[in-house]
């Protein structure tokens, strides 16, 4: 009973630290698009949750045994190659999706990206290395949400609802972004509120996919590559599948909410829905032995 | 090789703070020098060309702060092999489960990740400094084009200093170095040097390069292609120092 308390005192001095400063930067700078006029505060967002966890151990002088930092267990490479092949196939199946229901006029084949290879191959190629680069934002936000969060979680409920509750916790955490307009625009109904409603199917099913990876290995690393490499892949790589070779873009049969939910949402629900189902699935086995 | 991870995050915390505040101080001074600079020079140059030159300028001294962020960072990853340069603790690790694959794999990934660190302060800095408006380019590519730089010339230090110890790798090192100059220098002696012949031409030239389409697109080519290319070169660096760590340990002086 004494340990629960502790960790309902840790969940709640986490989830402060990390909302705080995000809700306060991301209402003051934004610039209402959905976007933040802060180049800084934009960069730092992604570093508050891993700032928030050090404070909390610290603070609640909880140490840092079990933060998910080594390498991972014996065997764990394939997990690594998995968390960068996932990102990478992402947008092509996505712009696939988009083409064959969306795009209203021309095909895949007309698109910028299909057209001039050299930039596509390049765009490709310093998506993935940027993002590789730049993985210490994404151990940033996986140290606090996958490697803490989680599991703390799971010592009040099953591994599948606290994913669910972490997926959820976290889109709300892009609460003041998605308010102007982040990801999914503006110009469809019941705007914000759509907004918040698919970011957080979304979230759900990545944190299924992260949590998935951050226990099959042991380690917070093969989920920060996987995240990172979604930020940076995703959307430089859709993007050149959005317009002709001329650079205008193709006509679409949706908005951009249902252009991202039509298109992007089907890879992300299929996975996160097996990966959640291998997670149980190991963890019937283990409670079986 | 957790153990291992915290045994150089244990010894090296401090030599860590100080040369990544070291990386950051001298990029962070820079960027206030060009603010103030900035302001006053934009007194004296109201045309737009010079305004633009101005920009040039500040962009250049700007990447001379990321190298030299970079210089610190060298200077952290080179001292993490050295340290472990005796006998008695290789055959030690040797022993142990995780083995040499472990120890050797903890040197590459902590080298690995100092460097993105770096690259997280740099755009960091630049990030601050967008914000102040002391920089008008995004230097974001070519601070991580120089992070693959730094990683490639680990791949090739590090098997060095693994197969003959610090003392004999740092001296092969100097020597493909000094090769490299003598190459450079026989170039400048006997080659085309023509494009160097007028510097205001040739910096015009650089410009005018930087501000084509088509020049642009097959450098962000080959740099995409290079910065891949480096990561299976560092995970083979990784494998060939596993295969000649016991050979060097021969060669350590304790």
């Amino acid at each position: 009973m004494q340990n629960k308390k502790k960790t309902l005192l840790r969940i709640f001095i986490y989830l402060v630290l990390t909302y705080v400063p995000v809700y306060i930067l991301g209402f003051v700078f934004s610039d209402g698009k959905g976007s933040l006029t802060s180049r800084i505060a934009g960069f730092s967002l992604m570093l508050f949750p891993m700032i928030a966890v050090i404070i909390t151990r610290l603070v609640t002088k909880e140490g840092f045994r079990d933060a998910y930092l080594g390498f991972g267990k014996r065997g764990s490479g394939k997990y690594y190659i998995l968390a960068a092949l996932y990102p990478i196939a992402l947008p092509f199946v996505s712009a696939v999706i988009l083409h064959l229901f969306i795009v209203k006029n021309g095909s895949i084949s007309e698109s910028y990206f299909a057209n001039d290879s050299t930039m596509a191959a390049a765009n490709v190629f310093i998506s993935i290395t940027t993002g590789i680069a730049i993985f210490v934002n994404g151990v940033g936000e996986e140290l606090g949400w996958r490697a803490y969060l989680t599991p703390k979680l799971e010592e009040f409920m099953p591994t599948p609802l606290a994913v669910v509750v972490t997926g959820s916790i976290w889109a709300l955490w892009h609460g003041p972004l998605l308010a102007y307009g982040y990801d999914f625009g503006r110009d469809y109904d019941f705007f914000p509120y759509g907004g918040f409603i698919a970011m957080i199917v979304m979230c759900i099913f990545w944190s299924a996919i992260l949590t998935w990876l951050t226990k099959r290995t042991n380690s917070v690393y093969p989920a920060a590559l996987c995240h990172i490499l979604i930020d940076t892949v995703l959307t430089s790589v859709l993007s050149s599948f959005l317009v002709k070779a001329d650079e205008t873009p193709f006509e679409l049969k949706t908005n951009q909410f249902w252009m991202m939910i039509i298109s992007v949402f089907p890879m992300i629900i299929v996975c996160g829905s097996i990966c959640m189902v291998l997670a149980c699935r190991k963890k019937k086995e283990t409670a079986v032995k | 090789m957790t153990g291992l991870l915290y045994k150089e995050l244990k010894l090296n915390s401090r030599k860590l703070i100080l040369n990544l505040l070291g990386a950051m101080i001298y990029p962070l001074l820079i960027i206030f020098v060009i603010k103030v600079c900035d302001a006053d020079a934009k007194k004296g140059f109201d045309d737009e060309i010079n305004q633009q030159m101005l920009t040039n300028v500040m962009s250049i001294i700007w990447l001379s702060a990321c190298c030299i962020a970079y210089f610190f960072t060298a200077v952290i990853q080179n001292g993490l092999i050295p340290q472990d340069e005796r006998k008695k603790w290789a055959y030690y690790v040797t022993s142990t489960p995780t083995g040499i694959k472990g120890f050797v794999g903890v040197k590459y990934l902590c080298s690995l990740f100092i460097g993105m660190v770096t690259v997280t302060i740099l755009i960091f800095i630049q990030s601050l400094a967008a914000d102040m408006d002391a920089l008008k380019v995004d230097a974001t590519t070519i601070i991580v084009g120089a992070f693959y730089m730094q990683i490639f010339m680990r791949a090739i230090e590090f098997p060095l200093i693994f197969r003959f110890s610090s003392k004999v790798g740092y001296m092969v090192k100097s020597c493909i170095v000094v090769f490299l100059c003598i190459v450079l220098f026989v170039y400048f002696l006997f080659g085309d040097t023509s494009m160097f012949a007028n510097m205001e031409t040739f910096w015009d030239n650089v410009f005018k390069k930087l501000n084509d389409p088509e020049f642009i697109k097959k450098e962000a080519f080959w740099l995409g292609v290079g910065a891949m290319a480096v990561l299976p070169l560092y995970y083979l660096s990784y494998r060939l120092s596993v295969r000649w760590y016991l050979k060097g340990v021969e060669n350590y002086a304790k």
